[in-house]
């Protein structure tokens, strides 16, 4: 694209986008400030739900299809970057020397990865009544792997085994089943039986924040690659 | 459930994810099946969707079993089943080629283990796009699709092809967060989600011009109108072909799609007449640049991705015909012309996407004048590029020229003439590339093929061929098929159809 037509084009983003800035703000004053939006919905639901969160049951029970595809998403970003690397990409080593040479920070990680998994674990049970659920406790999941391979206990490179394509879909693949079940049941897609609604959101949020949280940590090793990569090819 | 136990527009987007959740496990082991399994359960979901549609007429599903506004909602009317029906038939050649396309020699390998599963979460994201009328919902389904999207186009690795999918990676997560801020302004507005319950909330005033603005910005960017359409020819042109294919054909149309059930259900509230009509200056405006840009061209598939910016114009020159007080017969024209277009370009161009594959295969490299004395070695492959390029220029029984005729009656009764002589000016300057293409391969030269291309590619190519002349041909029952659940004020003219 030459100098002009990319000049050209640099306003009119600019115009557009500060065209719609100024009518989004207009539109901002305008709304109804006590607007509740669906809370009052949700509410009233809520005790078909099977759970006793509205967050939990929004993302599970009443938006569920949402929520599966999102976790598509998540894999597809998973599939992207593995696409784009050599077959078993080095995983990055932050310290320089690996813990096993290191007693300390060997003791450290024996009483935080335990801490954190069962933190994990809490937090996946919790959604059902309190702030929690699959994200949260996936995250967390996702930390032990980031501090596994920071620590280099990790092997220094991971070889993507059945064992790990397995964990890494195992959540989208919990859901898709409940989901076509469930639709051979009653005919539409996520209908749970009232009476298992809670027992199977929490079967679908255990294996997502397992899922979850090996994606972060395949996320994270492979941005982290790239950074050492590019720190040793600095002068 | 009208008596039917299992809602077969189910499967349209379980069955491929079932299929893409086992080949990202699985990896090479069994592909054939699995592929083959997938495919014919997707078709089979089509066809008693189609029957379905057909015998109880338009019909919804409450995913989970809420009902709007507190669950998500499907409609599966005419349009919803036309669009499904393309992709179902697009997509299903689109993967029997690329058995053959993905080889035998390791690089290929590699790219067909991460190809398969990201291709049919693609193709479970559309489906999924196409049967809903949730605003969050339809976020969701762009985003799974362009992720999808952006991991294909880098596959092949070369440095076109991940410059061209990062711009494309960047745009579109522009234009959807561009979209979802019009959702959040919507729902904030009016407390749901629910395409149609939203619109029966909905007021003229600032909160409906925001967000009928943010959404359509976002959908163009989308949609790759003119002049957001930059980012479109280096991304569908450095992709593997298939990929181009399914790119040019079916992903673009989802923003389109959007945005043309938006604009017939929202619009009328938000009395947004001037997008509508910018909409259509933008349209004919695409049709003209992406005509002479697709002219210029040395590369075929740059050829065939310009094409596709020319093209996509056609379809949003149908939208000032449904401002207020125009005719309902001109406005209902205009919306079924665009609808048929839709599906006439897609089947089209996928076939000229393929049929380009194949000719890239056998010469290994893609400038046009590597293109010379092909047609007398590749007999099948050029016959499939005349079919689908009859239909781009608009010659009948091609089905490019129906949704044009369509669309220049409408603007005559309308006495607009602007649009006539876009029209005509865009079929013209189709045969213009078109033209640079088979010149050159059917000229008398005698050359050798470097390689011979599998035989699957090229029937494959010649099948969206036919089937851009069938759906020429077949214009009755498609027609028929749009006036199922049409938007209200869209069935004026498809009443007359018999």
């Amino acid at each position: 694209m030459n100098r002009v037509a990319f000049r050209c084009l640099h306003g009119l983003v600019i115009a557009v986008l500060a065209g719609l800035a100024y009518l989004l703000a207009r539109a901002v004053l305008a709304l109804d400030p006590d607007g509740r939006g669906l809370s009052d919905t949700v509410t009233s639901a809520m005790p078909e739900s099977g759970v006793l969160h509205p967050l939990t049951a929004v993302l599970l029970n009443f938006r569920g299809y949402d929520t599966l595809l999102e976790i598509a998403v998540l894999l597809v970003a998973v599939l992207a970057v593995w696409s784009l690397e050599p077959p078993a990409a080095p995983c990055s080593r932050v310290l320089q020397e690996p813990a096993h040479r290191n007693p300390v920070l060997l003791v450290g990680l024996g009483v935080m990865v335990p801490m954190i998994a069962m933190t994990a674990g809490y937090f996946v049970w919790v959604g059902a009544y309190r702030p929690g659920g699959a994200f949260q406790g996936g995250a967390l999941l996702g930390a032990i792997g980031v501090m596994l391979a920071s620590t280099g206990v990790l092997p220094p490179s991971i070889r993507r085994t059945i064992r790990l394509r397995l964990a890494t879909t195992i959540g989208f693949a919990v859901f898709l089943l409940v989901a076509l079940l469930t639709s051979l049941w009653s005919g539409t897609l996520l209908t749970y039986p009232k009476a298992w609604a809670g027992l199977i959101i929490l079967a679908i949020e255990t294996a997502l924040a397992l899922s979850i949280g090996v994606s972060l940590a395949l996320l994270f090793m492979a941005a982290a690659d790239r950074a050492t990569v590019h720190r040793e090819d600095a002068p | 459930m009208n008596g039917w136990a299992l809602g077969p527009e189910t499967g349209l987007v379980g069955f491929p994810a079932v299929g893409a959740v086992v080949l990202a496990i699985a990896a090479a082991r069994g592909r054939r099946l699995v592929v083959g399994l997938t495919v014919a359960a997707t078709l089979a979901a089509f066809v008693l969707t189609l029957a379905r549609v057909l015998s109880i007429g338009a019909y919804e599903q409450d995913i989970g079993g809420w009902g709007a506004p507190l669950g998500i909602g499907w409609r599966i009317d005419g349009f919803a089943v036309l669009m499904l029906g393309l992709s179902v038939v697009v997509g299903a050649v689109v993967s029997i080629y690329s058995l053959a396309y993905f080889g035998e020699d390791p690089g290929d390998r590699r790219r067909a283990l991460f190809f398969w599963p990201l291709w049919l979460f693609l193709w479970s994201a559309l489906h999924g796009l196409f049967l809903s009328r949730d605003l969050f919902n339809w976020y969701v389904t762009l985003e799974l699709s362009g992720l999808a999207a952006v991991a294909l186009i880098a596959l092949s690795g070369r440095a076109d092809a991940l410059t061209g999918s990062l711009r494309y990676l960047l745009l579109a997560l522009a234009a959807s967060l561009l979209y979802l801020l019009g959702v959040v302004v919507l729902y904030s507005a009016t407390g749901t989600l629910d395409l149609a319950q939203v619109a029966s909330r909905m007021t003229p005033g600032p909160v409906a011009l925001a967000a009928v603005l943010l959404i359509t910005t976002g959908l163009v960017v989308k949609a790759a109108l003119f002049p957001a359409h930059f980012w479109l020819p280096s991304a569908h042109a450095s992709a593997p072909s298939p990929v181009s294919a399914v790119l040019s054909a079916l992903v673009v149309k989802g923003g389109f799609y959007i945005l043309a059930r938006t604009m017939t259900g929202l619009w009328p509230a938000a009395s947004a007449d001037g997008v509508l009509l910018v909409l259509g200056w933008l349209g004919g405006a695409a049709v003209l640049w992406g005509s002479l840009l697709a002219i210029r061209q040395q590369r075929l598939k740059l050829v065939i991705a310009y094409s596709t910016v020319a093209q996509l114009g056609y379809l949003f020159i149908a939208f000032p015909f449904w401002m207020d007080g125009v005719g309902e017969q001109a406005a209902s024209r205009a919306w079924a012309g665009a609808a048929y277009q839709a599906v006439s370009h897609g089947l089209a161009k996928a076939a000229l996407f393929l049929a380009a594959g194949v000719l890239i295969h056998a010469r290994g490299r893609d400038d046009l004048d590597a293109l010379r004395g092909l047609g007398a070695h590749l007999p099948v492959t050029a016959t499939a590029m005349a079919l689908a390029g009859i239909s781009l220029m608009g010659i009948p029984p091609g089905a490019g020229f129906l949704p044009k005729w369509m669309l220049m009656t409408a603007a005559l009764q309308e006495g607009r003439i602007i649009p006539i002589m876009v029209l005509m000016a865009g079929g013209l300057l189709a045969v213009g590339y078109l033209f640079r293409i088979f010149r050159r391969l059917l000229a008398a030269d005698d050359v050798a093929l470097d390689h011979a291309p599998p035989r699957t590619m090229e029937i494959a190519a010649l099948v969206l061929g036919i089937l851009s002349v069938i759906a020429g041909l077949s214009s009755l029952p498609i027609l028929s098929l749009l006036s199922i659940g049409a938007p209200e004020g869209m069935n004026a003219y498809l009443e007359g159809v018999p």
